[in-house]
C-alpha cells in the first residue's frame, strides 16, 4: 500500500450532511446574493464588465513588450513579406498537410540521454495584471526543466521584484505512471516515436493504446482530440510522429485556421490554429483551443484560450535545448 | 464535463452560472446546491464537524464576492470552491495541527470522534497505521499539506490544484512529491527514497 493510499484512507469515514445541514448556510449566501440584487443597478450591462476585461488584457500585453524590451532571449521571426496571404480560405486540413508534408521531411535531432534535461522558457500569455505587478518579469517568463526520464522536475520560484530567485530541483517518478496521468518526455516520445504513417491508423493506434490520457470527451472526436492535445506538447517529438499527429488532427471536426499571423507572448507572428472546446457557455461566449505554430518550421510554439475570442491565458515557447543540467540554458 | 448530469438543463456549467451571477446574484446558489456538500464534508474531514458548517458557508460568501473574478474558461468551479475554502481551513492551521497530533500521540481521533453517529472507532490495527502518518501530516508545511489533502481528498488533478491555488502545476508537483516523500519517510519505507531527499534538500 503506498502511502497516498493511506492518506486517501485517513478519515475516509466522514459522510456528507444532509440538506437540513446545509440550509443555514444557503440562506446566509442568498441573503447577501439579495443584497447584491439591490446593487444591481450599479452593475449595468454585462457586456460592460467584458469591455473591462479586454481592456486589461491590452493593459498587460502593453506591459510585456515593455518589460522584455531587448532581453527577449528567443529569435525575433520578421514577417514574411505577405504574411496573411497565404492563410486566408485555408482550411485546418489543408494547413496541417502542409505542415505535416514539411516536418516529415526533417531530419530527428539527436535523442536525449536519460540523464539529460529539457530546458523550456515558457512566457505567460494574458498573465494575470495583479501578479505581474508584484512579481514583475517572473510573473511572465517561465523557465523550467524536466529530466528527459522524468525522474526530476526543476524551476526557478517566482520571487517578488528585487530579489534573487533560486532553483528548486524536485525528485519525480514520472515514468510508469508514477505520477498518475503525468508522462516523462521519454514516454511522450516513444508513443510519438511507434504512431503509424496516416491519419486513421494513428486515430486507430491511439485508440487501441489509449496511451496518454483517459478520453475525457463524451465523443469519439473529443476523445481522440484529447489524446492528441497530450501529445503535441510533448517535449522531444520525432519529425514522422508529429507528421502522423498532425494527419490525424485533420480529420477531427471544428479546426479553424486564423486567417493572419497572431502575436505570441514571445513577441514573434505565428500561425494559429483553433478548436473549439466542448462546454461552450450558453450566453453566446465560446471557449476555444488555439495552437500556435511556426510559420517556417510549423512546429508548435504555443497553446492559448481564448473566451469569445478573447485570449485568457496559455504559454508561448521562447526556447527549448536539451541540456546537461538543471539551470543550464543551452 | 464534470457536476450532476442535470447540470446544464438546471442553468449551465458553472462558468455560465458565474457569469449569469453577475446580473442575477441569486443564481449563485446553483453552484452551493451542487457543491456545498462536498466542501462541508472536506472541511469536516479536515477539521472536525464543528468547523464545517462555518467553513461552508464561508467559502461560499467568500466565492460569491470574488466571483467576478471567476475564470469563465474553467467550466468546472469545483476546483475554485476547493481552493477558497483550503485558504479558509489553513487559518485553523493549529486547531487542525493539535487534532493531528492527538492522534499521532493517543490513536483517538478527535476530528473523527466530532463526527458523532457516523464513525465507528477504528480497530488497532488501522490506529497502528494511522498515528505515524497523522504525526507527518501534521508536521507539513501548511501549504504542503493544503496540496496533498486537495489531491488526496477532494480528488483534484494537478491541473486543478493548480487553478485552485493560483500556482504554477510545477509547485503544485514540487509540493505534492515533498509531502510524499515525508509521509513516506515517516510510515517507514523504502530507504532509497529517503535517500532522495536528502540530495534535495
Amino acid at each position: 500500500m503506498d502511502e497516498m493510499t493511506h492518506v486517501r484512507e485517513l478519515r475516509a469515514e466522514a459522510t456528507e450532511p444532509d440538506r437540513g445541514r446545509l440550509a443555514a448556510g444557503r440562506t446566509r449566501l442568498t441573503e447577501a446574493a439579495l443584497a447584491g440584487q439591490r446593487r444591481r443597478a450599479l452593475w449595468r450591462r454585462r457586456e460592460f464588465v467584458i469591455v473591462a476585461v479586454v481592456a486589461a488584457v491590452t493593459a498587460v500585453a502593453v506591459t510585456v513588450t515593455v518589460l522584455l524590451a531587448g532581453t527577449t532571449p528567443g529569435r525575433k521571426v520578421e514577417p514574411a513579406a505577405t504574411p496573411n496571404a497565404d492563410l486566408r480560405g485555408l482550411s485546418a486540413a489543408q494547413l496541417l498537410e502542409r505542415a505535416a508534408e514539411l516536418v516529415e521531411k526533417e531530419p530527428d535531432s539527436a535523442v536525449p540521454r536519460a540523464d539529460q534535461w529539457i530546458y523550456t522558457l515558457q512566457m505567460a500569455e494574458a498573465p494575470d495584471p495583479g501578479t505581474v505587478k508584484v512579481l514583475g518579469r517572473a510573473a511572465i517568463e517561465q523557465p523550467g526543466w524536466i529530466r528527459y526520464d522524468g525522474s526530476a522536475m526543476a524551476s526557478v520560484n517566482p520571487v517578488p521584484k528585487g530579489q534573487k530567485s533560486k532553483l528548486s530541483v524536485t525528485k519525480m517518478h514520472l515514468e510508469n505512471g508514477g505520477e498518475g496521468d503525468d508522462r516523462s518526455p521519454r514516454e511522450l516520445y516513444r508513443v510519438l516515436d511507434a504512431l503509424p504513417a496516416g491519419a486513421e491508423q494513428t486515430l486507430k493506434f491511439l485508440r487501441e493504446k489509449n496511451a496518454i490520457a483517459d478520453g475525457k470527451g463524451t465523443t469519439q472526436a473529443e476523445s481522440d482530440y484529447t489524446e492528441i492535445s497530450v501529445l503535441l506538447t510533448a517535449y522531444v517529438m520525432p519529425s514522422k510522429g508529429l507528421a502522423s499527429l498532425y494527419r490525424a488532427l485533420a480529420t477531427l471536426p471544428g479546426g479553424k485556421v486564423v486567417d493572419h499571423l497572431v502575436k505570441d507572448a514571445a513577441g514573434r507572428r505565428v500561425i494559429a490554429l483553433a478548436y473549439p472546446r466542448d462546454g461552450t457557455l450558453k450566453s453566446g461566449e465560446s471557449m476555444a483551443d488555439q495552437w500556435l505554430i511556426d510559420p517556417q518550421t510549423y512546429r508548435i510554439v504555443g497553446t492559448r484560450m481564448l473566451v469569445d475570442g478573447k485570449v485568457v491565458g496559455g504559454q508561448s515557447i521562447a526556447a527549448r535545448a536539451v541540456v546537461d543540467k538543471a539551470g543550464a540554458r543551452g | 464535463m464534470s457536476g450532476p448530469p442535470s447540470a446544464a438543463a438546471r442553468g449551465g456549467d458553472d462558468a455560465e452560472v458565474v457569469a449569469r451571477s453577475l446580473e442575477e446574484p441569486e443564481l449563485f446558489a446553483l453552484l452551493y446546491d451542487r457543491y456545498a456538500a462536498d466542501i462541508h464534508r472536506y472541511a469536516a474531514r479536515r477539521l472536525g464537524d464543528g468547523a464545517a458548517d462555518d467553513v461552508t458557508a464561508d467559502t461560499f460568501l467568500a466565492a460569491f464576492r470574488i466571483r467576478s473574478r471567476y475564470d469563465l474558461s474553467r467550466a468546472n468551479a469545483r476546483p475554485w470552491l476547493y481552493g477558497i475554502a483550503g485558504n479558509l481551513i489553513g487559518k485553523q492551521r493549529r486547531t487542525e495541527v493539535r487534532a493531528l497530533k492527538a492522534l499521532a500521540r493517543t490513536g483517538r481521533d478527535p476530528v473523527a470522534a466530532s463526527w458523532g453517529d457516523s464513525w465507528v472507532e477504528d480497530t488497532d490495527s488501522r490506529i497502528a497505521a494511522q498515528g505515524p502518518l497523522a504525526g507527518a501530516l501534521a508536521a507539513l508545511s501548511a501549504g504542503d499539506r493544503n496540496v496533498l489533502l486537495l489531491v488526496a481528498w477532494a480528488d483534484l488533478t494537478y491541473q486543478e490544484v493548480a487553478e485552485a491555488l493560483g500556482i504554477p502545476v510545477g509547485t503544485v508537483r514540487s509540493r505534492l512529491n515533498r509531502a510524499r516523500r515525508k509521509v513516506r519517510t515517516a510510515l517507514g519505507a523504502d530507504p532509497a527514497f529517503v535517500n532522495d531527499a536528502a540530495e534535495v534538500a
